[in-house]
């Protein structure tokens, strides 16, 4: 394993979001996997640091179940990069995952944001 | 996935790389913007990035496509693991090799001979249609069979002749065959050139017709044009309207009885149609789509059932017509089973070479213990290191059938080029499609057998003792591999036994053959097969002018110098054809009317025959120059006596016989002798005197003063092809006889020589496991020696541990050898006589070596020095 830097304001991502935040991602327009990085540190306020070893993997699942297509294309700067598109499906996909997510958010939020009811005051 | 996704993944994986590198790429160029010195930037991407080949493997996985890249990693470590001991791959690679070849061999002949579809159309529905108790039947009746049915297409009748040919191609060397004029219809023939017999209806129009193979049209000289083109039968001339099909060698089908040259049968005016009773034919069916062998024989059967109550004088009570699959008949029952007894002693080899390769891989394996149990340690799961394994042995086993296969293509040149092997359709085998598909199924079994014994082994490995053997070494080391070498060593000697066991019993009834009692002299014996009708000559010659061409030739052989008797007869022992007429005798003149099957075969000798052959006289006396045709007169060997005149003396009885068409007496009682083959024991022979009905084709024996093989020349140039008589052949007796035997002495041969490979190859794996074994044991050995034990004790504890597994693999040997010499007792000639003293002595054999093995390496053990063992490691 390669040495982690130390960002201290990282957090783990949650297990099956990275899925969901490359397709919400992809929405804004064909990305290659280092923008795709870039935006979400970006989005997160430096605060969601999206390993490598998660994000190829992910991509290339991704492309195997159909939620994304890629193509090499080059970059402003002529670098030559692959962008993945997200295609029908995935938009379908990232529907239900962000039902998904909502209920998620929501759950948990009720559980801890519950006051004590009985005998708690 | 397939394997032609296969560049699709290198494609993939070169992507993976690129992209990648364009991540880093824009990593550095965003760092280097930022104002980070190049080299930093790098570095500092690079550090970001993490582990690439990590990310790599982690994202390859997400394709599906380990598997490919499993085998891929288990390939190049295979390859390398082969190429760091050559030795032993060479080893295995060439036992594998060996025993692909020769099975690969033996199968390309059986798929010719046997399973390759004949080259007929839709062969499946063809059938051969014999008889029993005799095996023939006349043209009419074939034609009421046909007549009306519901199971038969059509029904085409054949009949073997042997007229004088003249062609092209040269005179005689070819046979004649009768067919009626639907046979290539109902065969399926296919045409090179021309067209089937004319079948106009009227029967006149096909008259002076023949149709001949393709490899006889190119002993004629081939060429694209029939106009004009004639082939001379018994003095007629007919034309050929039809060139067979290559694929369709009727000329090397022994059952349809070789023929070159086909005619039709009722063609010719002048001939009367053929009687019902006669029996010169046989016949093949073409079964309706959908109608089964058993439905064909019932109908076949009730039909010929009316036709025996409509002419009981035509059929014996018990005639009964049987249906064989063509392809069957053709390829001979014995044939088929010879064959496969052959392929099934390949496998057995096969079997005991891959016994002895497991036993090399168990001992290998042993010393890669540690390296297995530090995969597993690592991750890697029981089925990768089995995957490994097998890898390693497929490319083994590949490589052993790459040079197997070679070899396999000159094997199979050389069979097919043998001239002693006369095998139907064996010029056809070679190493095709099929034999291919063969010899890959073969290869791939080999690595799966060679893989599960080992593997069993590592899959339950125990860890810790295994990591550490490479420290340690215990003196009993693993009880399991000891268990499984002792198991396959049992199976050799098993599998060995039955081989060996049916060598012996091959060996000995071709040497029961060779040296049975014959009931006559083979030795300094030959003959010459003629035709006194010459080439001068037309097809009709009077009585006294055969007689005089006869006497004229046996004279002039009786002139040659070293030549001490001479005789002729018309066929010969050892070869005859059935020559069977109306027969009866007085005490049962009644057998005259009715049709018999137990017609005794007719010969007509010259006087001096018996004495010439040097068979024996019983009673009374032999022909002589007295007996011109007018006396009547007849001798019987011992097995017409006993069957007409049980317990009797025959001389002065009085016979019935077609052939004179008139009574005779009995003058005499001569030996029995084997008038068909070797193989076929003696039957009731009718002797008459050539002079009574001379017949124009007449076999001319002569007994020699030394070799006759150096006679035959002479005797050959003494007529020359222009002279008064045509030769067919002129041989000597005992290449005759070797000539029966040839292909029982070849799968003798065989048989024989995988016998000895069995043997040695079991002792010798027997003796690399045991001699592995003790030395194993040293230090044991060495700690009883110090404790006290004597040397002999030491040898007669091993073999006390040993023999059982030797005895159990004897003990199963011998049972499977008896089983198998039940099921093979048709191929051993009078087997049963030989067949105790041959299972003891491959008992002996096998029992003797393997003792041996186990008490040589026991007594170099016990010769050691316990002081030096005990320090050793």
């Amino acid at each position: 394993m390669a040495e982690k830097a130390p960002y201290k304001n990282r957090i783990e991502l949650l297990q099956g979001t990275l899925d969901m935040l490359i397709l919400q991602e992809l929405r804004w327009g064909p990305q290659h996997g280092y923008g795709i990085v870039q935006a979400l540190r970006l989005r997160s306020g430096d605060v969601l640091q999206v390993e490598t070893g998660s994000l190829y993997p992910a991509l290339h699942r991704l492309e195997r179940q159909g939620w994304v297509r890629s193509d090499w294309k080059q970059t402003e700067s002529k670098q030559r990069a692959r962008y993945y598109r997200i295609t029908a499906n995935g938009k379908k996909q990232l529907a239900s995952e962000l039902d998904r997510w909502d209920q998620i958010v929501a759950a948990i939020g009720s559980v801890m944001r519950a006051r004590p009811e009985e005998g708690g005051a | 996935m397939n394997w032609l996704s296969r560049p699709a993944f290198w494609r993939r994986k070169r992507e993976l790389r690129e992209e990648i590198d364009s991540h880093l790429q824009m990593a550095i160029a965003d760092r280097v913007a930022r104002g980070e010195s190049e080299e930093k930037a790098r570095q500092q991407a690079m550090r970001e990035f993490g582990n690439v080949p990590l990310v790599q493997a982690v994202t390859s996985q997400m394709w599906g496509w380990m598997w490919l890249e499993h085998l891929a990693q288990n390939l190049r470590y295979a390859t390398r693991r082969l190429f760091r001991s050559p030795g032993f791959t060479l080893a295995a690679a060439a036992i594998i090799a060996v025993g692909i070849a020769v099975t690969t061999a033996i199968y390309s002949v059986v798929y010719a001979v046997i399973l390759q579809p004949l080259p007929f159309a839709r062969p499946h529905q063809l059938v051969a249609i014999g008889a029993k108790p005799s095996p023939s039947f006349s043209l009419p009746t074939v034609e009421d069979w046909q007549r009306g049915s519901h199971a038969f297409q059509s029904v085409a009748a054949y009949g073997g002749w042997s007229p004088r040919i003249q062609s092209s191609a040269g005179a005689g060397h070819a046979n004649a065959g009768l067919v009626s004029q639907n046979f290539a219809a109902t065969l399926g023939l296919e045409f090179a050139r021309g067209h089937d017999f004319t079948q106009s209806g009227n029967e006149s129009d096909c008259f002076g017709q023949a149709i001949v193979t393709y490899s006889y049209w190119r002993r004629m000289g081939g060429g694209d044009t029939l106009a004009n083109r004639t082939i001379q039968l018994d003095y007629k001339t007919y034309a050929i309207v039809g060139v067979l099909a290559r694929d369709a060698a009727l000329q090397e089908m022994e059952a349809l009885g070789q023929p070159s040259i086909l005619t039709p049968v009722g063609c010719d005016p002048a001939k009367s149609p053929q009687s019902r009773g006669d029996a010169d034919f046989s016949a093949i069916g073409r079964l309706y789509p959908g109608v089964t062998l058993q439905g064909a024989l019932s109908e076949l059967q009730a039909r010929q059932r009316v036709l025996t109550q409509e002419f009981p004088k035509d059929y014996a009570a018990a005639f009964t017509p049987v249906l064989i699959p063509l392809a069957d008949y053709i390829s001979g029952t014995r044939t088929r089973s010879a064959l496969f007894a052959t392929l099934a002693a390949c496998g057995l080899l096969l079997l005991i070479a891959c016994a002895n390769l497991v036993n090399l891989l168990l001992a290998r394996n042993m010393r890669r213990r540690s390296e297995f149990a530090l995969r597993a340690t690592l991750g890697a799961t029981p089925w990768r290191l089995a995957g490994q394994m097998l890898t390693e042995n497929c490319l083994l086993s590949a490589m052993g059938a790459t040079i197997g296969i070679a070899l396999s293509v000159l094997l199979v040149h050389a069979v097919t080029h043998l001239p002693v092997v006369h095998l139907p359709r064996l010029a056809h085998a070679k190493v095709n499609l099929p034999v291919l598909g063969f010899a890959g199924l073969l290869t791939v079994a080999i690595a799966f057998l060679l893989t599960l014994l080992p593997a069993l082994r590592s899959l339950r490995s125990t860890l810790l003792a295994d990591l550490t053997y490479g420290a340690f070494r215990s003196s009993s080391v693993s009880f399991g591999l000891r268990r499984a070498g002792r198991f396959l060593v049992a199976a050799q000697i098993a599998m060995a036994f039955v081989l060996v066991a049916s060598a012996g019993w091959m060996v000995s009834s071709v040497f029961v053959l060779l040296h049975q009692p014959l009931g006559f002299e083979p030795d300094h014996l030959l003959i010459a097969s003629t035709d006194l009708r010459g080439h001068q000559r037309n097809g009709t010659m009077a009585p006294a002018e055969i007689l005089a061409v006869l006497d004229q030739a046996l004279a002039d052989v009786r002139g040659l110098p070293g030549v001490e008797e001479v005789a002729a007869a018309n066929d010969k022992p050892l070869g005859g054809r059935v020559n069977r007429y109306d027969f009866c005798a007085d005490v049962h003149p009644d057998d005259c009317k009715h049709s018999s099957s137990t017609a005794p075969d007719v010969f007509q000798l010259t006087p001096g025959y018996f004495h010439t052959v040097g068979q024996q006289l019983y009673r009374g006396r032999a022909f002589n120059n007295g007996d011109d045709g007018q006396n009547h007169v007849a001798i019987v060997n011992r097995a017409l006596a006993a069957e007409q005149w049980p317990g009797q003396d025959p001389i002065g009885h009085r016979i019935f016989s077609g052939e004179l068409n008139a009574w005779a007496t009995v003058v005499g009682e001569v030996g029995d002798v084997h008038s068909y083959s070797l193989e076929r024991a003696p039957v009731p022979n009718l002797y008459l005197p050539e002079a009574d009905g001379p017949d124009t084709s007449m076999t001319i024996f002569v007994r020699t003063q030394r070799d006759p093989d150096r006679m035959v020349e002479t005797v050959r140039r003494l007529w020359r092809p222009d002279n008064e008589i045509d030769v067919r052949y002129v041989e000597s007796m005992p290449e005759l006889m070797s000539h029966q035997v040839a292909v029982r002495r070849f799968s003798m041969w065989v048989i024989a020589a995988f016998g000895s490979l069995a043997l040695s190859l079991a002792i010798f794996g027997t003796y690399a496991l045991l001699a592995y074994e003790v030395s194993m044991r040293e230090r044991e050995i060495g700690i009883r020696l110090a404790l006290g034990s004597s040397r002999s004790g030491i040898v007669s504890l091993l073999l006390r541990q040993e023999s059982p597994w030797i005895g159990a693999g004897m003990a199963l040997g011998f049972c499977s050898a008896v089983l198998v010499g039940f099921l093979l007792r048709a191929e051993f000639y009078h087997a049963q006589a030989a067949s105790l003293p041959v299972l003891i002595s491959s008992f002996v054999l096998l029992a003797l070596p393997a003792l041996a093995s186990i008490a040589i390496p026991g007594r170099r053990a016990s010769r050691l020095d316990p002081s030096l063992t005990l320090r050793q490691e």
